[in-house]
């Protein structure tokens, strides 16, 4: 994914220190907006198609708006209206997981697709405000069926962010793993550290094996064995790394330089270990919005589908 | 890599990533490589299971494995909750799409819910619901239209009485296209200023869109939005949806007034600026004119409408008028009264009192004419009055024989309404009409000699009722304390008239006299029957001296003489009203509760339009209303001439420039323009919407009403 530094110039557009400043005639800040436009629709960066695909979103609800009041004025059911282009919103919306689960179609490509999908939502928020007289309904019906479109679109709006922000949290961490093979890493990270503690105590040599022994077995055994605690899934942080790797820094004056190593070892173990829980956690997180936002959307298409048929039929 | 940092193995190899199961071998030699080639089976089986059972491991499910098996359960659950939600007797419960609005749910709060769909949704059956997946076979039924009727025949159901009928119902304002076609017309011809036309576009969709003839209730009024919903609320663009002319706001665009206020339900003819210029200030004190004295309700609440048409008149009126409504109710009014007949058509009827024998009457009064032949006509000859005093005779000996009964039927036959004739026919003592008909007709009674009625000295059958009544009868009568006709030498009654007065030389009063020490009040009975000294609150009583059976109004809103006036007006004959009309205290009643100026030569049928004694609107669907309450809590609009300046024009009472006060129009004041309401009335202001001033049902009087039907409809009001 492309991400755009902060401060960064979109690719294209006119320079920043170019904008007239006060006191610049007229005809130069005429210029200056009619370049920033023409650089807009010409150039090919991102921000283009986000301003396009913006304007489109907003010309179909000026345009949805002005039929519906039109309609409103000639006594028409708008809410029919309105009800029929959400419908067909969610089956647009719907389909992008179709999509997914025929790659060997040509259906373009998923990226275009995720586009589609995130204005065609975007504009479905905007018809959803027409159609409805309250924000939830009344009725159990009309109200589950309310909750489900605002927790839908909700979970979208998020799936954006998460979509922008989570990704580069994970590659600045080292490694890539995958999720169903996690349990496995996780497994081959506390053998390696049972085999380091396990070096060190058949030290006899070595003075610090008791203080590394004891740590392991107090500390840092729970940690290699269990998975992440639930707290940790929901806001991963690196208060428990700092908290392991202080208490086996606090202990090295009472190592040598053999019980020294065998500690850095351990240390490396517990940031590979803490590193893939944090991997983990993003990708749970990633993973579970996109199951629970399409559980959500299937429930809310067949509730839709449910309140359409009955507004229909006893609406009309 | 770190120094401190330890190599681990690389993880095994996934051939298969979309797989349901991955193999859960921990790899304890870091080799990285899994001792079965082929992972595990799609049922999560290992390869090695069976064969090598130290080697098996347990395979994990992936996560995409994982989310397939949510997703199935998240189906299977909503596929239950969906067939008990829709498929069990819930299900009205679970797809309401909102509480009813108050009316309808109080209505509807003793029916079981699985009724109270069926009573407005006419797809939807009691059984419906009771069946399982019933809701599946009724929505495949038809949606509308079936044999039980749209949503609209089931809100007539109820409300059919408000629109006169289904298809006044369903079309525009409830009104018809011809009646809307007149009112456009009528507005632009009306309008000084152009109105907008509406835009092409617009107008071709309103004519696609709308039948204005064929309209659902449920195009305004939507349901189901909770009990605090409005189900009137509607925006300005959807009033103005079917309108040919259509306007941006009320300040811009709204027609001008042209005759507002012009409809009212005014019941009397009141000259406010002679009332404020002439009649005021000559009351002693000088009273101030205020508005507020006849218009405003001082019972009404904090919510209620706080200006009425006019207070009643013992609030209003009666400090002024009582006075002279007294006076001119002194007379009463002579319902039956005994014509004089000649000796030759006395001698024809089995008996007549003496006194009524003489120059003979050329008619008789117009109540008793009609009382006994139903029909006036005025003069009547000789011959016509005789031939009626034998029916006169005889009704008065019926009504005697049946009382009550008898009279109410003749009443009531001669239109009389039967609610008016209880009252009329309750108010008269039978027993008054047993001593009439004993005194004036028993033969058998000591008949005094015959009188010569050419004798000009004869003053009290020489002449008609009227001339004894008026004129020198003011002097005969008087009133009771004026002392010469009762007291005193110069009394006819106690001089010539009653000594020759057949009536009162009856045994009992001639041995009365005869007692020498008889008290003074046995004297005074014997007078002449004074009602202004004794019934000065009203009633019937009997004259013998002129023959008559006089009903003495009781001041304002008598019910006897309303009783008698809207008699009148009914009865298609001119002579009856006009002869009624005639009397002073009909005078009085006609003179305010007429509306418009009349003449003494209109018919009845246009007296009849103009009598108001109810506070009615006549003839006009009205789709304007007005109220006073949210204007009366502005101090500045107290002053009622803020919008309803008088012209200040004080014309004379009669003839042709009298003041026009019609049911249509109120010449005594300024038309209100539009103007004075823009100042407030503006969306940042009171607002501007069409339905603060507007309805859209028009009022449900019919238009093609007869104004004389509507007027009795309106008298009929009148007792309630």
């Amino acid at each position: 994914m492309r991400i755009r530094k902060p401060g960064s110039r979109m690719k294209g557009l006119p320079r920043g220190d170019q904008r007239p400043t006060v006191g610049t005639d007229t005809r130069a800040r005429w210029r200056w907006l009619t370049d920033l436009w023409s650089e807009l629709l010409t150039s090919t960066s991102f921000a283009r198609r986000r301003v396009i695909a913006t304007g489109a979103v907003l010309v179909a609800l000026l345009f949805s708006l002005a039929i519906l009041r039109v309609a409103d004025a000639h006594l028409m059911r708008t809410s029919i209206m309105s009800g029929g282009i959400l419908m067909a919103c969610l089956v647009i919306l719907i389909a992008i997981g179709l999509r997914r689960r025929l790659p060997i179609l040509p259906l373009g490509s998923v990226s275009s697709w995720t586009q589609v999908h995130i204005y065609t939502g975007v504009f479905a928020c905007g018809v959803y405000f027409m159609h409805v007289p309250k924000i939830i309904g009344d009725g159990i019906l009309e109200s589950t069926l309310s909750l489900l479109f605002l927790f839908v679109s909700g979970s979208g709006v998020y799936g954006i962010f998460a979509s922008r922000r989570l990704p580069p949290r994970l590659t600045v961490i080292k490694g890539e793993h995958r999720f169903d093979q996690v349990t496995w890493h996780r497994n081959q990270i506390a053998i390696a550290a049972r085999d380091v503690i396990s070096k060190a105590v058949s030290n006899d040599a070595s003075k610090s094996r008791g203080v590394l022994a004891d740590y392991y077995r107090d500390v840092l055994e729970p940690f290699f064995v269990s998975g992440p605690s639930v707290g940790y899934l929901v806001v991963p942080n690196s208060r428990r790394r700092h908290r392991l790797l202080s208490g086996l820094f606090d202990r090295e004056r009472y190592l040598d330089a053999w019980g020294k190593q065998i500690a850095g070892q351990l240390a490396g173990l517990v940031r590979r270990r803490d590193d893939l829980d944090y991997q983990f956690a993003l990708q749970a997180r990633l993973r579970g919005w996109v199951c629970l936002h399409g559980i959500a959307s299937m429930v809310l298409l067949v509730v839709a589908v449910i309140h359409g048929v009955l507004a229909w039929r006893f609406g009309a | 890599m770190r120094r401190d940092e330890l190599k681990l193995p690389d993880p095994p190899l996934v051939r298969r990533p979309c797989d349901a199961f991955v193999c859960d071998r921990q790899d304890p030699d870091g080799s990285g490589s899994s001792p079965c080639a082929v992972g595990p089976d799609h049922r999560g089986r290992c390869p090695l299971a069976g064969h090598d059972d130290t080697q098996a491991c347990v395979p994990q499910r992936t996560w995409r494995s994982k989310r397939r098996r949510l997703m199935l359960k998240v189906s299977l659950a909503l596929l239950v909750v969906c067939g008990l939600a829709l498929g069990t007797p819930w299900a009205p419960r679970v797809i309401r799409p909102g509480e009813l609005s108050k009316a309808h749910s109080q209505i509807l709060s003793g029916t079981l819910q699985k009724d109270r769909c069926a009573a407005c949704h006419a797809n939807v059956s009691t059984e419906t619901w009771t069946k399982q997946f019933g809701w599946a076979v009724s929505m495949a039924s038809s949606s509308g239209g079936d044999a039980a009727g749209s949503m609209t025949d089931r809100c007539l159901v109820c409300h059919h009485r408000a629109f006169g009928g289904d298809v006044q119902a369903r079309s525009a304002h409830n009104l018809s296209l011809a009646e809307l076609e007149q009112a456009h017309q009528r507005w632009m011809n009306q309008s000084e200023v152009p109105l907008q036309t509406v835009s092409l576009p617009r107008k071709w969709m309103a004519q696609a869109l709308i039948d204005s003839s064929n309209l659902e209730c449920n195009a305004c009024h939507q349901e189901h939005h909770g009990q605090a919903a409005d189900l009137k609320a509607i925006t300005d663009a959807r009033c103005q949806a079917c309108h040919k002319t259509q306007f941006h706001s009320f300040a811009n665009g709204h027609p001008e007034f042209t005759d507002w206020p012009s409809v009212t339900n005014r019941r009397i003819r009141f000259d406010h600026n002679r009332h404020a210029k002439l009649h005021y200030p000559k009351q002693s004190g000088a009273p101030v004119f205020d508005c507020q004295q006849c218009h405003f309700d001082p019972r009404v609440g904090s919510q209620g409408e706080p200006i009425i048409a006019s207070r009643p008149y013992e609030e209003a009126c009666a400090s002024c008028h009582d006075a002279g409504l007294d006076a001119i109710s002194g007379e009463g009014i002579a319902i039956w009264q005994l014509p004089t007949i000649s000796q030759q058509s006395a001698a024809r009827l089995e008996s007549w009192p003496p006194a009524a024998i003489g120059f003979p009457d050329e008619q008789v009064s117009a109540l008793t004419s009609l009382l006994v032949s139903s029909s006036v006509t005025a003069p009547l000859s000789r011959k016509a009055v005789d031939e009626t005093a034998g029916p006169l005779r005889d009704q008065l000996i019926q009504l005697a024989l049946g009382g009550q009964r008898v009279l109410q039927d003749r009443l009531m036959s001669l239109g009389m309404g039967a609610q008016q004739a209880d009252v009329f026919a309750a108010s008269l003592p039978p027993q008054l009409l047993v001593e009439a008909a004993l005194k004036w007709f028993d033969v058998r009674e000591p008949v005094a000699p015959a009188t010569d009625f050419t004798d000009p000295t004869n003053v009290l059958f020489g002449g008609d009722s009227e001339s004894l009544l008026s004129g020198n009868g003011g002097e005969l009568l008087g009133s009771a304390g004026s002392g010469d006709l009762l007291s005193g030498g110069t009394d006819p009654l106690g001089t010539d008239a009653l000594a020759l007065d057949p009536l009162a030389a009856n045994p009992s009063a001639e041995s009365s006299t005869d007692r020498s020490g008889e008290s003074d009040w046995a004297n005074q009975l014997r007078q002449r029957y004074a009602p202004e000294s004794t019934q000065p609150l009203g009633g019937w009583y009997r004259d013998d001296v002129i023959g008559t059976i006089t009903y003495r109004s009781s001041g304002h809103a008598d019910p006897i003489l309303v009783a008698l006036i809207e008699t009148m007006l009914d009865q298609r004959s001119q002579g009856a009203w006009a002869a009624l009309a005639e009397l002073p205290a009909v005078k009085a009643c006609v003179e305010c509760h007429t509306l418009g100026m009349g003449s003494n030569s209109e018919s009845h049928l246009g007296w009849a339009s103009r009598w108001r004694t109810t506070e009615v609107r006549l003839g006009v669907r009205s789709l304007t209303r007005f109220s006073h309450r949210p204007h009366w809590n502005i101090s500045v609009l107290r002053d009622c001439r803020q919008c309803h300046a008088m012209t200040g024009e004080v014309v004379p009472e009669s003839g042709d420039k009298a003041p026009v006060v019609t049911v249509e129009v109120h010449a005594d004041f300024h038309a209100l323009s539009k103007s004075a309401c823009v100042t407030c009335h503006h969306p940042d202001g009171a607002g501007d919407s069409c339905t603060q001033c507007h309805q859209y049902h028009a009022s449900p009087i019919r238009l093609d009403l007869d104004v004389t039907e509507v007027a009795r409809r309106a008298r009929g009001n009148t007792l309630e």
